[in-house]
């Protein structure tokens, strides 16, 4: 339905209502935040409230389009926003299952995220800007997904990079979290490329931006729209050869990493290809599917090693969203040609991933704390000196324990029933492609079970065995400093667990999902199988690692590969940023030697023939040689001498005063003058400014007489 | 009032908040930001006319190009405060006075 005026609203459905409600709320949450945030104590419990009450509305949309059928969905209302050179630029919103469950998914999670950073954040001065800045990163992501058009959804999808941009640098006075927010802005930025460029492509072929209803025709500009669309979104999602700007991420608030690796950011990415996957080429699906199951083992390799809390659930991020990918690549597989299951794992995937980024959170958030108490100074991320924990935490390792078994894929959890679509998926793709194709279910079951590994690892090196801290210099009453269990930041942790089993996805049937009509599942024993990968993959973390940490000597070219992401940092150093430092100094050198010499030449030989050419030195030459000459021819000696007294007289009195007169009425008045050139820039633009006001008033009073 | 004022109306409030800015933030930075209000005030009342008067989109090509040059602009301006840093160590205008009499 398009809407022609602001009364037309009144027609329009509840939901779609409210829908459209939600981000402008949280922009005006933003606005607010940031002109009154600072006197409002930072304004924490109004974002909370805020969000709540987006929360419960997003709640309704989801509920309400869930109790529709899919023939009578989209809701879609539109308007016109600009016209330009008679073309009309709408927007829109378009609702159905996807969208609103994604806008269920990121208010929800955006609410948990805000009742979690109450006490997290509470010490933090600029805390009146991370609330606002929140509040803007939300109301981008659900603009973002509630977009009927690709050029609104650019949009949004900018506003989305501009947050995490100033979210994960908010600590920018320090050295490191400015560096990875730049870094994470300049990959998205070469990645958004590609999708502007597909947006040309778009509106040259077709006119329009909006996407329903496109679809692969067989012609190249098609497959080039599907190619930048990709781009961008491997970009935002964190897919080879973008992910580099997802582990520094890390250096923002732990909250926030939370949020980016849930249901802002980089679900962005996954969510455009599940709205684009139809225009996409056979041979752009092949693509996906590869970049998906080569990220996905990449990232958990990397993920073996690390030793800072936070930097493993990175890596494990990557690799989920990998596996999302490749399900989008294998989707046409299933009879239905949907992508069900890559969209279904972003929802499971979202709800576990926050829960596993706050744990995190309230781990280092704890220890911080407990380091304060009991003087001690070690690395509160770096997951060598914790251990035991789950005696100072009991209800925050219960918790994680339901997310790791969601990772890992136990049955009972939402991650068995969705990682498991997205295999046999991928299995169905290889029997289609036969041959090679079969690399992409192989390195996706050794990424399922190499998740399983490292998520076990992570478990017993924070949770189980002994406290490690006095190996780090801690005193022994350490492990009693810990603070005592805040509610604010246990109970977002319990609801995200009750989310990550099986009873929302799936109420009936915990071993298979019942809204995915698919014929994914028709053999009954594949699952059990996968979750028998991620029990031997637990299985093997438990005994390799029962008595703590490796020791560091056992160590090689494989650990490294492993631990420093197969290097992908370092050649991006060497292939891209010195060699443009490289150009870039040489520039400066051009700039210094050749422009500046050239000037500096110019002035050079403009002050040597000045002095030579001086004016005394002429004024000099000028006396001797002409004037002395032609005097003493005129007047004779003898008189000379009665009228020099004469002249003598005249030029005391009369010449001198006038001369000196002018000297100091010069020196004087330039003195006076010479006070507005003060070298205050702003001056000088204020008496300019000023003159042109002067100007402007007098030509129109000449013109308008 | 019209369209085409209240756009006026805007463009002129935008001018007068940079000139604002340029004038009394002692932050090299913040009297950019100034400048930078100035030209989309600018751009502004350029689309404004084009879409009154005139069809076509000349008005839109001409914003355009100084949002091209902004960028151009910004990214001299900042390596001159970069330089002025380096060299005064601080992007505080009025301590920059080297160029008095």
């Amino acid at each position: 339905m398009q809407l022609h005026t602001l009364s037309d609203l009144g027609k329009v459905h509840l939901p779609v209502l409210l829908a459209a409600v939600i981000p402008v709320l949280m922009l005006l949450g933003f606005v607010i935040l940031a002109a009154w945030g600072r006197r409002m104590n930072g304004g924490g419990w109004l974002a909370v409230g805020l969000h709540g009450l987006t929360a419960l509305m997003g709640f309704f949309v989801c509920w309400s389009t869930w109790q529709e059928d899919n023939e009578f969905l989209p809701w879609h209302i539109w308007w016109e926003w600009f016209q330009v050179g008679g073309k009309s630029i709408t927007m829109g919103i378009w609702i159905d299952h996807k969208s609103s469950s994604m806008l269920g998914l990121v208010t929800g999670i955006t609410f948990l995220v805000h009742v979690f950073s109450l006490a997290y954040i509470a010490h933090d001065e600029m805390r009146h800007r991370y609330w606002g800045y929140l509040s803007l990163f939300a109301a981008a992501m659900c603009g973002l997904v509630l977009a009927d058009n690709l050029l609104m959804m650019f949009v949004f999808w900018e506003l989305v990079g501009l947050a995490s941009y100033l979210l994960i640098g908010f600590w920018f006075k320090e050295e490191l979290p400015a560096m990875a927010s730049q870094k994470a802005f300049i990959v998205n930025r070469i990645a958004d490329a590609g999708f502007i460029m597909a947006l040309m492509l778009l509106w040259a072929k077709y006119g329009s931006f909006q996407w329903a209803g496109l679809h692969f025709q067989g012609n190249a500009a098609d497959t080039l729209i599907g190619l930048g669309l990709l781009i961008g979104a491997i970009g935002k999602s964190a897919q080879f050869p973008f992910q580099v700007w997802l582990p520094d991420a890390m250096a923002g608030p732990t909250p926030v990493s939370s949020l980016i690796h849930a249901a802002t950011m980089v679900v962005a990415g996954v969510y455009l290809l599940i709205r684009m996957h139809p225009l996409m080429s056979p041979d752009l699906h092949v693509l996906m599917a590869c970049i998906g199951a080569g990220t996905a083992l990449i990232a958990a390799i990397s993920a073996l090693t690390q030793t800072d809390i936070k930097r493993v659930l990175a890596y494990s991020t990557i690799s989920q969203l990998g596996f999302m990918v490749m399900g989008i690549g294998v989707g046409p597989a299933n009879e239905s040609g949907e992508v069900n299951f890559a969209m279904f794992h972003l929802l499971t995937h979202a709800f576990f991933k926050c829960g596993l980024f706050l744990v995190a959170g309230y781990v280092i958030h704890s220890l911080h704390a407990a380091q304060e108490k009991a003087h001690a100074h070690f690395d509160a991320q770096d997951m060598r000196f914790m251990g035991g924990l789950r005696r100072q935490m009991p209800l925050v390792f219960v918790a994680w324990l339901f997310f790791a078994a969601s990772l890992a894929g136990l049955p009972l959890f939402s991650g068995f029933l969705s990682k498991d679509g997205i295999l046999i998926g991928a299995m169905h793709f290889a029997e289609r492609m036969g041959g090679w194709a079969w690399v992409v279910p192989g390195a996706a079951v050794v990424a399922s079970f190499l998740t399983a590994f490292y998520i076990a690892r992570q478990g017993i090196l924070v949770f189980m065995g002994r406290n490690r801290a006095q190996g780090a210099g801690a005193k022994e009453d350490f492990q009693h400093a810990f603070p005592k269990t805040d509610w604010r930041m246990v109970t977002p942790l319990l609801i995200l667990a009750f989310a990550s089993t099986w009873v929302i996805f799936s109420p009936g049937n915990p071993f298979h999902p019942e809204y995915l009509k698919t014929s994914a599942h028709e053999s009954p024993l594949l699952p059990w199988a996968f979750a028998g990968i991620a029990v031997l993959g637990i299985a093997a973390a438990a005994i390799i690692f029962r008595k703590g940490p490796l020791p560091n000597r056992a160590q090689g070219w494989v650990f490294d590969l492993s631990f420093k992401h197969f290097f992908l940092d370092d050649i991006y150093q060497s292939l891209i940023v010195r060699p443009f430092l490289a150009l870039s100094r040489l520039l400066a050198l051009v700039d210094h030697f050749v422009v500046d010499g050239a000037v500096r030449l110019v002035a050079g030989i403009v002050l040597r023939k000045g002095h030579r050419a001086s004016l005394s030195e002429a004024g000099e030459w000028l006396d001797h040689q002409v004037i002395d000459p032609v005097a003493n021819e005129i007047i004779q000696p003898k008189e000379q001498h009665s009228i020099s007294r004469a002249t003598a007289w005249l030029d005391q009195q009369l010449v001198d005063r006038i001369v000196n007169g002018v000297a100091t009425l010069v020196m004087r008045s330039g003195k006076r003058v010479g006070k507005l050139q003060s070298g205050k820039m702003q001056l000088y633009l204020l008496y300019s400014l000023l003159a042109m006001l002067v100007l402007l008033l007098t030509l129109m009073f000449i013109f308008t007489g | 009032m019209s369209a085409l004022e209240l756009y006026l109306s805007l463009s002129a409030f935008l001018f007068c908040l940079g000139v604002f800015l340029v004038l009394t933030r002692r932050n090299a930075i913040m009297a950019l930001l100034g400048i930078e209000l100035i030209l989309n005030a600018a751009n502004l009342n350029f689309v404004a006319f084009s879409a009154k008067y005139n069809g076509e989109i000349d008005g839109q090509m001409a914003a355009l190009f100084v949002i091209v040059m902004a960028a151009a602009e910004v990214a001299v301006a900042f390596a001159i405060v970069l330089n002025v840093y380096q060299r005064f160590k601080t992007v505080n205008i009025d301590e920059i006075d080297t160029m008095k009499d």
